[in-house]
């Protein structure tokens, strides 16, 4: 039996402290009495406290990050624009001017607010339907990707030993299958554009997780070793809820990291595709291609790629603004910058 | 003691660290006079300071530091010396052995070598010859054995201690005239922590140097300071001599930290006195004395201005407006509380709310019910029975392919019992296997053999999903509150995942239930929505322990559960846990490493040794009749925060370090550091049994030796 110790008076205890506020006695005993305390204590603080979720206070966090709430406005703006936009402009991506509308390439004017290319496209119609492709390209990639990633590094990470080793070999095999190769193959049974543009995405989504999956593999064998998931255990968590609750929440940093970096990446794979003729295919457009396009000519005529490369830049500039405030609203210990 | 002979003056030295957040004044107005071959203490707790004013001494601030004051060393002025001048002192003048000898020891050279070159960089001419021989004399001094043959060594083949006793050696190596210790034996278990300290005053022994110690821990400079220095928030509060400082001290601050401290030599006195809250920040301090908002004695000049160190006696200083008062006072200035205060308000509040709600709670009785079923066992009050508890680590090795080639013994056939309300302390040096025994008793790790009950129910053959249910009985609270709270969550959340994971949440009952448990472990309710990283670490440690409450155990392991906090944070911490036993009922299994921690607050002891319970009793047995000589070295190497006993104890330094786990000594593991070792020792196993000590002993010639002098009551 343990010894007896000492009682305390902890109610005449003198806790008082000057610059506090006045102790608000309680009457010890019934609930109701404490619930009103309570109560009082927080109207004289003023505010109401409610138990808020992770998912709130990460929401509030990432509306707080003025940068980061800029770039998704426009990005935004650019999907919106670029899918409703293409249907709405009098000029279609494929049209070709008819020999009175076009005596040659010409600069921007207020009929062709981009101007035209050399062989008479309106070159706003095809800036749209360029982006409109690109931006669904990298989207279906950075998203599938991501979350391929995450699952295999995540279970090659937590679970190490043999699952380790099986997961990542299968990545190390994945990592060295050309996309070329695999396009090639692929591409032969394809023949609509929208079959084309999703089998693009998906041949490249299931090369672009390879990355990824070795870098939360990295940070989950880190973070195994950490007390935290040693006390999980101790209550008797899931697996499934240490992965999901605990270990992604402190693995976001680099998984958005990662995300928003493979979808820059990946419209400049695909532009290096279409022009080897493996990506999007004459007359459909993208970004990439309209680059590779316009590159050549851009002394003559600078804004067949002036135009699609500053939408490229501004895209993704909005994408990596965006990476920004997610990251830093996962992270609760980084102060948000307003 | 004119100011001739005085070796080191540092006046009015204040040091600033500009940070993107504002300036940082680590240091403020420190005065401090060293004579020729005296010893000064400077203790604090962490963010004190007392670092920084070692960087300053030695000229090794940071770019980002501004200095003011001055530093004069015999008449030299330090502080406006060049970089290049400064190394010409360091070393030669003044010697520095720094905290972490892990990276202070390059680890590409033999310690030989690095001893060697120490001498050779500021002696030109000293042959090779000469300076390995005298590098051999220094490491013999500083007490490593076979000195001629270990310096030839690498760092990485030394253990901690011995690290540490090379950087001393290095530092004494050029005849210093001042040597600077910053915190030299933190890091290190007991016995090796004696041994460390033997070799600090063997150096200054032979260089008859001035030694200026940096620690948090009283009981070291109680044992080797002539004079302290207490610092508090960058600014020395107290200086006087030792015996003034722990008897006589004229500071509510000295005062709290003494009375926060469980004592080794003294018998329980009733609770801990904390000291509430924590610590301000260095960074835009306000106006007053920074300890005031701590302060039992606190008035209104105290908030606004701050107290200038005063003369209150010979040779003694002190920061307080009241210092005159404080005679009449003594240690019973803190109150014995167990609330993480700092809301006056909000304590009373959990007083009420504490005691009338704790017991009535739906989740308890419908968890109490459940043990019942199978509750045979339970009949004499034994929750826990660990039996010949068996875990072993395999250890891979093989030049080509890897396979198993031998097994770690991390824990060999321990055995005790738990019963109900009790505290059993759990106590052995780092590597002695104590906190594998308690992650093997959580089923966090498999045994390699033996069984753990909790009421008669084995669950070392349960399935992850059968215990499930019982984790409900038996939960942990771990050492480290930084790692052991997940980062990105919100702490009402981390106190509400039990419930969760348990299916115990309900939106009505689970936010009131976590509210509760804020207030049972004296933290404010409002704080919910906050990150771990915005409470201090006695707050995040509560967070750990409602965690563990949540649902309602009947058994908490814990696993070093104040060593990683400041002693007047610790005190209350072990408060709250002898009053949650008190009130809850709970058993406790208590590993630490801090015998006075453990004296204060367990029932029973159990000692370990590599792996094995060499001596089992009540605390009482243990602490005032300890019979194996190796419970004997551990209570003789704890230093007691009192100069008079510190000084008269008489210490069993014990030989090396521990040996491998992966190959222990073959018979009596204790043997190869034993001082009473025979050839029975290595060839038969001491079992532990009753030897006419009153308690079991795995000694073949247990004996019981007063290690400890009780002291009186105070």
């Amino acid at each position: 039996m343990p010894e007896s110790r000492q009682p305390v008076d902890y109610v005449t205890a003198d806790v008082g402290n000057p610059y506090q506020a006045a102790p608000v006695t309680a009457p010890p005993g019934a609930a109701q009495q404490q619930v009103d305390q309570e109560a009082l204590l927080l109207a004289r603080e003023g505010i109401t406290i409610e138990a808020r979720s992770q998912f709130r206070m990460a929401l509030d966090r990432f509306l707080h990050h003025k940068v980061a709430l800029a770039g998704l406005g426009v990005f935004v703006v650019f999907l919106l624009v670029s899918e409703i936009g293409q249907h709405l402009w009098h000029y279609k991506y494929s049209q070709i001017l008819s020999a009175s509308q076009f005596t040659g390439p010409s600069g921007p004017s207020l009929s062709h607010p981009l101007g035209t290319d050399t062989i008479g496209h309106d070159m706003f119609a095809q800036v749209l339907s360029a982006t409109a492709t690109s931006l669904q390209v990298a989207v279906i990639v950075a998203v599938l990707s991501t979350l391929l990633g995450t699952l295999i590094g995540a279970l090659a990470g937590y679970y190490g030993k043999w699952a380790d080793s099986a997961l990542m070999r299968f990545t190390d095999l994945v990592l060295v299958v050309p996309a070329i190769a695999l396009l090639l193959v692929l591409a032969n049974g394809v023949n609509s554009f929208a079959d084309s543009t999703l089998l693009l995405a998906l041949v490249l989504a299931a090369l672009f997780w390879t990355y990824l999956a070795r870098l939360v593999r990295g940070t989950f064998l880190g973070l195994r070793e950490r007390e935290f998931v040693e006390a999980e255990w101790a209550i008797g968590a899931s697996d499934r809820r240490i992965i999901l609750r605990h270990l992604i929440p402190n693995a976001a940093g680099p998984i958005v990291v990662n995300a928003t970096l493979t979808l820059g990446q990946v419209i400049l794979v695909e532009a290096a595709l279409s022009f080897l003729g493996l990506g999007v295919q004459p007359p459909h457009v993208s970004l990439g291609l309209l680059i590779a396009q316009g590159e050549g000519e851009s002394s003559v005529f600078p804004w067949l790629f002036y135009a699609p490369a500053a939408v490229l830049v501004l895209v993704i500039l909005c994408v990596n603004f965006i990476g920004d405030g997610l990251r830093d609203a996962l992270d609760p210990t980084q102060r948000v910058r307003t | 003691m004119t100011m001739t002979t005085t070796l080191l003056q540092v006046s009015d030295l204040s040091v600033s660290f500009s940070t993107r957040e504002g300036q940082v004044r680590a240091v403020r107005n420190l005065n401090l006079g060293l004579e020729p071959g005296e010893t000064v203490g400077i203790v604090g707790e962490s963010g004190s300071g007392k670092s920084t004013v070692a960087q300053a001494l030695l000229g090794l601030l940071p770019g980002n530091a501004k200095t003011t004051g001055s530093i004069r060393c015999k008449e030299q002025e330090l502080l406006t010396l060049s970089d290049q001048a400064m190394s010409q002192i360091r070393g030669s003048t003044i010697a520095y052995i720094p905290q972490d000898p892990l990276s202070s020891l390059n680890p590409a050279f033999t310690v030989g070598w690095q001893i060697a070159e120490a001498l050779w960089t500021r002696k030109r001419g000293i042959s090779k010859d000469a300076a390995n021989r005298r590098a051999v004399e220094l490491l013999d001094l500083v007490g490593i054995p076979r000195a001629s043959e270990r310096a030839s060594s690498y760092p990485h083949e030394f253990s901690g201690g011995m690290r540490q006793r090379v950087v001393i050696a290095i530092a004494m190596a050029n005849d210093p005239e001042i040597m600077v210790a910053d915190e030299p034996t933190t890091a290190l278990d007991v016995t090796i922590q004696a041994q460390v300290l033997e070799a600090l005053k063997a150096a200054r022994d032979e260089t008859h140097a001035a030694l200026i110690l940096i620690t948090h821990d009283l009981g070291v400079v109680a044992g080797m300071a002539d004079r302290i220095v207490v610092m508090y928030a960058g600014k020395p509060v107290e200086t006087a001599a030792a015996g003034e400082v722990f008897y006589h001290s004229k500071m509510p601050y000295t005062l709290g930290l003494l009375g926060s401290l469980p004592r080794l030599d003294m018998d329980r006195q009733g609770p801990l006195r904390p000291i509430p809250g924590s610590p301000p920040s260095l960074l835009n301090m306000p106006a007053g004395c920074p300890f005031a908002p701590r302060c039992p004695l606190v008035q209104q000049r105290c908030l606004d201005l701050e107290p200038p160190l005063e003369t209150v006696g010979i040779g003694h200083h002190a920061a307080c407006h009241r210092s005159g008062e404080l005679a009449s006072i003594g240690t019973d200035l803190f109150q014995p509380t167990w609330s993480d205060t700092g809301e006056a308000a909000l304590e009373q509040s959990l007083i009420a709310a504490a005691t009338s709600t704790a017991d009535s709670h739906p989740v308890n009785g419908e968890v109490a019910a459940e043990p019942g079923k199978n509750g045979a066992a339970a009949a004499d009050g034994t929750v826990i029975t660990v039996r010949d508890l068996v875990k072993h680590y395999p250890i891979r090795g093989g030049k080509l392919v890897r396979h198993q080639i031998g097994d770690a013994h991390a824990v060999c056939g321990v055995s005790f019992d738990i019963k109900e309300g009790e505290t059993l302390g759990l106590v052995g040096e780092s590597g002695c296997g104590k906190s594998t025994t308690a992650r093997t008793v959580l089923q966090l790790l498999r045994a390699s053999g033996g069984s753990v009950k909790y009421q008669g129910m084995e669950l070392t053959e349960k399935s992850r999903s059968q215990l499930r249910p019982l984790r409900r009985q038996i939960q942990v609270v771990f050492q480290d509150p930084y790692a052991s709270l997940d980062p990105r969550m919100p702490v009402g959340d981390v106190i509400a995942e039990p419930l969760r994971i348990h299916g115990l949440w309900d939106r009505q009952k689970g936010p009131q239930r976590v509210s509760e448990l804020f207030r049972i472990v004296g933290l404010n309710p409002e704080h919910r929505n906050r990150f771990p990283h915005e409470f201090s670490g006695g707050q995040r440690q509560r967070v750990g322990i409602a965690r563990a409450l949540a649902l309602d155990p009947k058994v908490i392991v814990l696993d070093e559960p104040v060593s990683a906090l400041d002693v007047s944070i610790q005190a209350g911490i072990v408060n709250l846990l002898e009053e949650l036993q008190d009130r809850l009922g709970l058993a406790y299994l208590f590993i630490a490493h801090d015998l006075s921690v453990i004296r204060h607050i367990c029932d029973r002891v159990a000692v370990m040794y590599l792996g094995k319970i060499v001596e089992i009793g009540t605390k009482s047995e243990i602490y005032e009749s300890p019979s194996h000589p190796y419970t004997q070295a551990l209570l003789s190497a704890v230093p007691v925060p009192d100069p008079a006993v510190e000084r008269e104890r008489q210490r069993i330094v014990l030989k090396g370090d521990p040996p491998s786990a992966a190959a222990p000594p073959s018979g009596c593991r204790f043997r190869t550091r034993c001082w009473k070792a025979q050839a029975i020792c290595a060839e038969e196993e001491p079992p532990l049994v009753e030897r006419g000590q009153g308690h079991p002993v795995a000694c073949h010639f247990a004996e019981k030796d007063r290690v400890i002098a009780t002291a009186g009551a105070q």
